[in-house]
């Protein structure tokens, strides 16, 4: 594609003011639809939140508050990789982190133990934390795993799109 | 949400699909809000993305379904 096309098409795009970009992509990190919101693109920055944030929150309530923690403990065959992906919601997302590292510290857990990671036993006389959220919750703990985490990397999209725009397919326009 | 006993096959219910659908709308939305600015350009790369991820599943589960048949 020549360079004259390329700006005959960029003519015809819309213009957009992506302000402070940077700062834009983290406002969407820490709360979605944030960064649009400070950049004037109100009505993507609602569409982006409610979005987001009620996949999020919808995934929360069907895992009744147990499906975001993070915990990695290779020792205690226990790796919570799906928090990486839960983590791309931002704010919604770092209680989690925050009881994660006084878990690991042995310091006293906060708010009663709000998204904690849970402690694996392997002793089979005795059931751990983990599998009784597995028994009584069965497949609404997958399920509110499912979105969460695709809450998580849906908000990454977004944060993209704050940082550098939407991705609008520039269409080579024919020669006359 | 069903409260199987463990020993059973722990496959998703049929009825528990329905908790896709609102999946499907966030992701095909947000996916459309990636392409453009206004309502009906998102709108337009909404309902095509909705139109391609259906035909993938369709596909998915045409196979799925042929090997459950024929096994």
């Amino acid at each position: 594609m020549s360079e004259a096309h390329v700006s005959e098409a960029e003519e015809t795009l819309l213009e957009i003011n992506l302000r402070q970009p940077g700062f834009a992509a983290l406002c969407a990190w820490l709360v979605p639809g944030a960064g649009h919101m400070y950049q004037g693109r109100i009505v993507k920055g609602l569409l982006f939140a409610v979005c987001v944030l009620g996949t999020y929150g919808a995934g929360f309530v069907i895992g009744e508050g147990k499906v975001v923690y993070a915990a990695w403990e290779p020792e205690k065959d226990h790796r919570r990789w799906q928090f990486i992906c839960q983590l791309g919601v931002g704010l919604p997302a770092l209680p989690a982190a925050i009881q994660a590292m006084r878990y690991r510290q042995d310091k006293p857990l906060l708010w009663n133990g709000f998204m904690a990671p849970p402690e694996p036993t392997h002793d089979l006389n005795t059931s751990d934390a983990l599998s009784d959220w597995n028994l009584r919750l069965n497949s609404a703990f997958e399920m509110g795993t499912l979105y969460t985490v695709i809450a998580g990397l849906l908000n990454i999209l977004a944060i993209y799109d704050a940082f550098s725009g939407p991705m609008i397919d520039i269409v080579p326009q024919p020669r006359e | 949400m069903n409260n199987a006993p463990l020993n059973t096959p722990q496959a998703l219910p049929f009825n528990e699909l329905w908790y896709l659908l609102p999946l499907f709308v966030a992701i095909c939305l947000v996916f459309g809000a990636t392409r453009d600015e206004n309502w009906p350009g998102i709108l337009f790369h909404a309902l095509q993305n909705a139109r391609w991820i259906a035909l993938f599943v369709l596909v998915v589960f045409s196979i799925l379904y042929a090997v459950s048949w024929a096994v």
